[in-house]
């Protein structure tokens, strides 16, 4: 059914991994405009602004004027996301209304833990659930039923939950993991790694039933196909048409999917850096909308889209050099 | 994807689990939302320091938090939060996505694109992060942000809505709606719209338990209900604080938010299950194939094993006369699926033997299992199909054979020649690549050899341009290069017998033509044992030595080919040879049988033919006919086929007259078979259609 919708889909159906990109591109570049724009609007339709913030409730009038004209708040919309559009477009996302810190800097201090907790998490989901679902869809059975419940738990089971039940077992009980907390990388690898067992772990266990059960779909499509029958009735390896043709000619309805399931890993991030202390995005997110950060909150939401819209072309790429319709001009 | 709401709503109110998982929505909506804060005798803020993380007890059903607050109370309580969320969501994620996702399927063109695209945006959007900002914004107005939520969820729904109604709108009776000249309008509200109900409720299901995750973990982030007033985010949040001592709130909380989300997303499980049908099975799974039972089984019913008997006596009468081994003795081979927790048959009883060298034809319509007994040839059956009898390829059993086995004895015994070759071949890989491969599975050859011997083998099925085909993907080739690219392939491992399913049935004439000739000419060159597969009539007399005609799995009639094509002595033999275009030439008209064969699990217990002969008396419907040799080397399946050659001339002197002898005569043998072949119909085009039909069967059968 996915393939399917795939074949239909207006944007995925094209030649050209050039046309592919500029479609993308042309879905992107608009979605990075309204996200921001949209925020902006939120942003300024909001009864308490930015000035408020700032000076509290002690503060008189005549200091919330003088300092929205400082902040610009007094020009119209339109100018003032121009504005702001234009220092984006050089790196400069403004500055904190709580503690004055550059929110670039903020961000890319915070997008480390981040990008380590999203990308091996991806990478795990990948490695488990793609294997997985390819064999039970060939050995079908037990397995099959195992991944199904997997997938249900995973969906049943929302992985902010999961990692409160999992600290207790695996930090306090067993004494296998730190609680919580993050090392960086390059002050202790070890402690890095520790740290993100169970973040990694957590995020990831919803998707991989996923995953696993999308592989599966796609490649029992595949293996009813035709082509099957004929490698396997001439003699073609058992293992080669498994894990070679069957997982190639199947790979495009399931990065489609893993395209999905990122984003929404990232979205779990805000949760997960939460409840173990991550010093990422997610946390910072947090942080900034009970702030009522609100420049910080709006540069959060942008980076955040950007990095899915640069993860969708890199899937682009992969889908591309997956799938021989799509060709390299 | 699409089906008539009924089938949704009763798979939804009979289905065990789906009955649970609405036990379970009654008890969260009726009882906690609406009879426990009207019956409780604890207010959900009431703090007890006394009674502080309690476990359950009769005075608190579900135990107490950290603040001694009830827990059942403030989880009843907390539901009103969760609730009214989760509908906002589904409510607007729904409409907007049906009605987007209508419009596009149905208009498609710029809308679709421009529509889709939007998707894509939306579906780009962290939304978790994006509602973080909502909430910033409109200082926590969980309303709002609900409908945020809602609109970004709209994507999803969209997806599956716009597919549905793409689905809906090929349907023939839309066009017929069109036709009669509804506006599209009113197409799209009165016929397309009510068949998106039965999808409705199951995107309402997938909705509401995606949309539950959300509103939880932002009552987590202490977005929704300003403390202390109770919310499911904002219980979980308080237990987390505890989990390194008492883990005890966490538990009921979770316990009631993980259900709920289980509950929705298990009514759209079902109902998902209820529209798509079951899950599909595959060819790769291995199937069970009991020899043992197979001989037991033949033994108990003695007509059979007699049918098998006389029919392996013809076909080997010549093995016999000259001392050759057979290639290939298929002996009472019963093919049978699981169907509705009984087995039905899809082949039963069949033997037949291949000399080397020797082309075996096996004719018949759609349904009549040979495909099924063709494959069973290579060990292939179909997806959760049991064999019985045996399959002894140049003296090795194949049924019940370890794949590792098979896996040796395919291609370098027996090769495979498929019908679909624009399907046979890997979409993902080049030929090239998928040559090589086989090559080298085949042989021992470093890269470069197998290259070597991958143009060679393009060279022997006359292909010219080898270096660039071996470059090519699948789709960039025609059907007739693909099929020489198959036929490359089966060859590679150079064996000594090719199993032909309709190899030709999918390629236009012209390439029909080449590919006969060329498995003619490499059959010729190579003594290989050919057994083919075909509907047409015309290539069995092409190509065979024998033919075998098959209907509703079980063969009819054996002969060799000239016999067989001149002189069809069982009915259905007669009505095929007389709807095959090629022996038509003259009276111009084409014949095609009426009526269908019985599909597997309604074959009548006497003639199967029965109720589409022409000959069919009472007697004929009594028993089982068993295959009898009439002469040598000719089986028949039909206990009048003596008195039907007397008929048949019977009827032929009476209008034998003058000169025209020959033509009337022809005429009427037409007419007396007439009765059987009743309706017109283009040949080609209805046996193509009938191959593909037959597939579908086969592959429905093993699906069910
Ligand atoms: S047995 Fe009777 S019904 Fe069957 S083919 Fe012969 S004549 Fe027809």
């Amino acid at each position: 059914m996915l393939s399917r919708q795939i074949r239909e889909h207006p944007l995925l159906g094209g030649k050209e991994l050039l046309v592919i990109l500029l479609r993308r591109l042309a879905v992107s570049i608009p979605l990075l405009f309204a996200v921001s724009f949209l925020t902006f609007l939120l942003v300024s339709l909001t009864p308490g602004d930015a000035a408020y913030t700032v000076l509290g409730s002690s503060a008189t009038p005549d200091q919330l004027a003088a300092l929205r004209q400082q902040m610009g708040l007094d020009q119209p919309i339109l100018v003032q996301y121009l504005n702001w559009v234009t220092s984006a477009l050089q790196g400069n996302l403004g500055h904190s209304l709580i503690t004055g810190q550059s929110v670039s800097e903020a961000i890319f201090q915070r997008l480390g833990p981040t990008l380590s907790l999203v990308g091996i998490a991806t990478v795990a989901i990948v490695v488990i659930a793609v294997p997985l679902g390819l064999t039970s869809a060939v050995r079908g059975g037990r397995l099959a039923t195992s991944i199904d419940t997997i997938s249900f738990a995973g969906v049943a089971v929302p992985n902010f939950i999961l990692a409160l039940f999992a600290i207790p077992v695996f930090a306090v009980w067993l004494h296998w993991l730190p609680p919580s907390g993050y090392v960086p990388l390059a002050s202790s690898p070890n402690k890095w790694a520790l740290s993100l067992v169970l973040p990694v772990a957590t995020l990831a266990f919803g998707a991989v039933g996923i995953i696993a059960k999308q592989t599966r779909a796609a490649a029992e499509d595949v293996m009813s196909s035709e082509f099957v029958t004929v490698q396997r009735a001439n003699g073609y390896a058992r293992q080669s048409i498994i894990w070679k043709h069957v997982l190639k000619a199947s790979a495009v309805p399931i990065i489609a999917y893993l395209g999905v399931v990122i984003v929404t890993l990232f979205s779990a991030t805000v949760l997960i850096e939460t409840i173990f202390a991550i010093p990422g995005l997610g946390g910072l997110a947090v942080q900034a909308s009970s702030q009522g950060d609100l420049p910080m909150l709006l540069g959060v939401t942008v980076v955040f889209t950007l990095i899915i819209v640069l993860i969708n072309i890199v899937l682009d790429v992969v889908y591309a050099l997956v799938n021989p319709k799509v060709t390299f001009r | 994807m699409t089906t008539r709401r009924g089938t949704v709503f009763r798979t939804l109110i009979t289905n065990p689990v789906s009955i649970l998982a609405l036990i379970w929505l009654a008890i969260v909506i009726i009882g906690m939302l609406i009879v426990i804060p009207l019956i409780s005798r604890y207010s959900p803020t009431e703090q007890d320091l006394a009674a502080t993380l309690q476990l359950p007890s009769a005075a608190h059903l579900l135990g107490t938090d950290s603040l001694g607050r009830d827990i059942l109370a403030r989880l009843a309580w907390g539901s009103r939060v969760t609730i009214t969320g989760v509908v906002i969501v589904a409510v607007i994620a729904n409409v907007i996505g049906a009605t987007m996702g209508l419009i596009a399927g149905h208009f498609r063109s710029g809308l679709d694109a421009t529509f889709t695209a939007f998707a894509d945006m939306l579906q780009s959007i962290p939304a978790l992060v994006v509602l973080l900002s909502v909430a910033a914004v409109t200082s926590r107005n969980v309303t709002v942000v609900m409908v945020v939520l809602g609109v970004l969820m709209s994507a999803g729904a969209y997806r599956v809505f716009r597919a549905s109604t793409l689905n809906i709108r090929g349907e023939l009776f839309i066009t017929a709606a069109r036709t009669s000249g509804l506006r599209e309008g009113q197409i799209m509200v009165r016929h397309e719209l009510p068949r998106l109900l039965g999808q409705l409720v199951i995107q309402s299901s997938i909705i509401a338990s995606l949309a539950i995750v959300v509103q939880v973990g932002l009552g987590f982030l202490g977005i929704d209900a300003a403390p202390p007033n109770p919310s499911w985010g904002g219980m979980i949040k308080e237990a987390s604080t505890s989990i390194y001592t008492n883990i005890w709130p966490l538990i009921p909380t979770s316990a009631v938010v993980v259900l709920t989300i289980l509950a929705f997303s298990t009514l759209g499980d079902v109902a998902q299950r209820a529209v798509l049908g079951r899950r599909r099975h595959n060819g790769l799974s291995r199937a069970k194939i009991s020899r043992s039972v197979a001989k037991t089984a033949a033994r108990a019913s003695g007509a059979t094993v007699s049918a098998t008997q006389v029919a392996s006596t013809a076909a080997s009468a010549g093995a016999a006369a000259g001392a050759i081994n057979p290639m290939l003795v298929i002996s009472d081979l019963t093919v049978s699926v699981p169907k509705d927790g009984s087995s039905v048959k899809l082949v039963s009883n069949v033997s037949l033997t291949l000399l080397p060298g020797e082309v075996v034809g096996l004719v018949g319509e759609s349904g009549a299992g040979k495909s099924v007994t063709a494959r069973a040839a290579l060990g292939i059956l179909p997806a959760g199909a049991t064999a019985t009898g045996s399959v002894v390829l140049d003296g090795q059993e194949v049924l019940g054979a370890s794949e590792q086995t098979l896996q040796k004895l395919r291609g370098s015994k027996i090769a495979y020649i498929a019908q679909e070759p624009m399907a046979a071949l890997n979409p993902a890989y080049r030929v090239g690549n998928q040559l090589i491969e086989i090559v080298r599975t085949h042989q021992k050859l470093s890269r470069k050899a197998a290259r070597q011997r991958a143009i060679q083998l393009l060279e022997t099925v006359q292909i010219k341009n080898t270096e660039h085909v071996l470059k090519a993907y699948p789709h960039q080739i025609s059907g007739g290069m693909a099929q020489r690219i198959v036929i490359a392939i089966a060859l590679s491992g150079d064996p000594d017998v090719i199993v032909a399913d309709e190899p030709t049935t999918a390629l236009d004439v012209s390439a029909q033509m080449q590919i006969l000739d060329l498995l003619r000419t490499l059959q010729k060159e190579r003594d290989l044992a050919v057994l083919l597969v075909t509907h047409d009539w015309g290539v069995v007399a092409d190509l065979c030595d024998r033919g075998i005609a098959m209907y509703a799995g079980e063969i009819v009639e054996e002969a060799e080919v000239a016999p067989l094509f001149a002189h069809p002595r069982h009915p259905y033999s007669m009505a095929l040879r007389a709807s095959d275009p090629h022996a038509q030439k003259r009276g111009g008209r084409l014949h095609s049988i009426p009526g269908v064969v019985p599909p597997p699990g309604t074959w009548p217990s006497g003639c199967r033919f029965a109720d589409r002969c022409g000959f069919a008396t009472d007697a004929c419907r009594e028993q089982a006919v068993p295959l009898e040799l009439i002469e040598d080397r000719h089986a028949v399946r039909c206990i009048r086929v003596d008195e039907i050659v007397v008929e048949i001339e019977e009827l032929r002197h009476e209008s034998v007259t003058g000169e025209r002898t020959a033509v009337r005569a022809e005429a009427v043998e037409h007419d007396a078979l007439e009765r059987v072949t009743r309706e017109q119909a283009a040949a080609d085009s209805a046996a193509v259609e009938s191959a593909a039909v037959e597939r579908v069967t086969i592959e429905r059968v093993s699906v069910d």
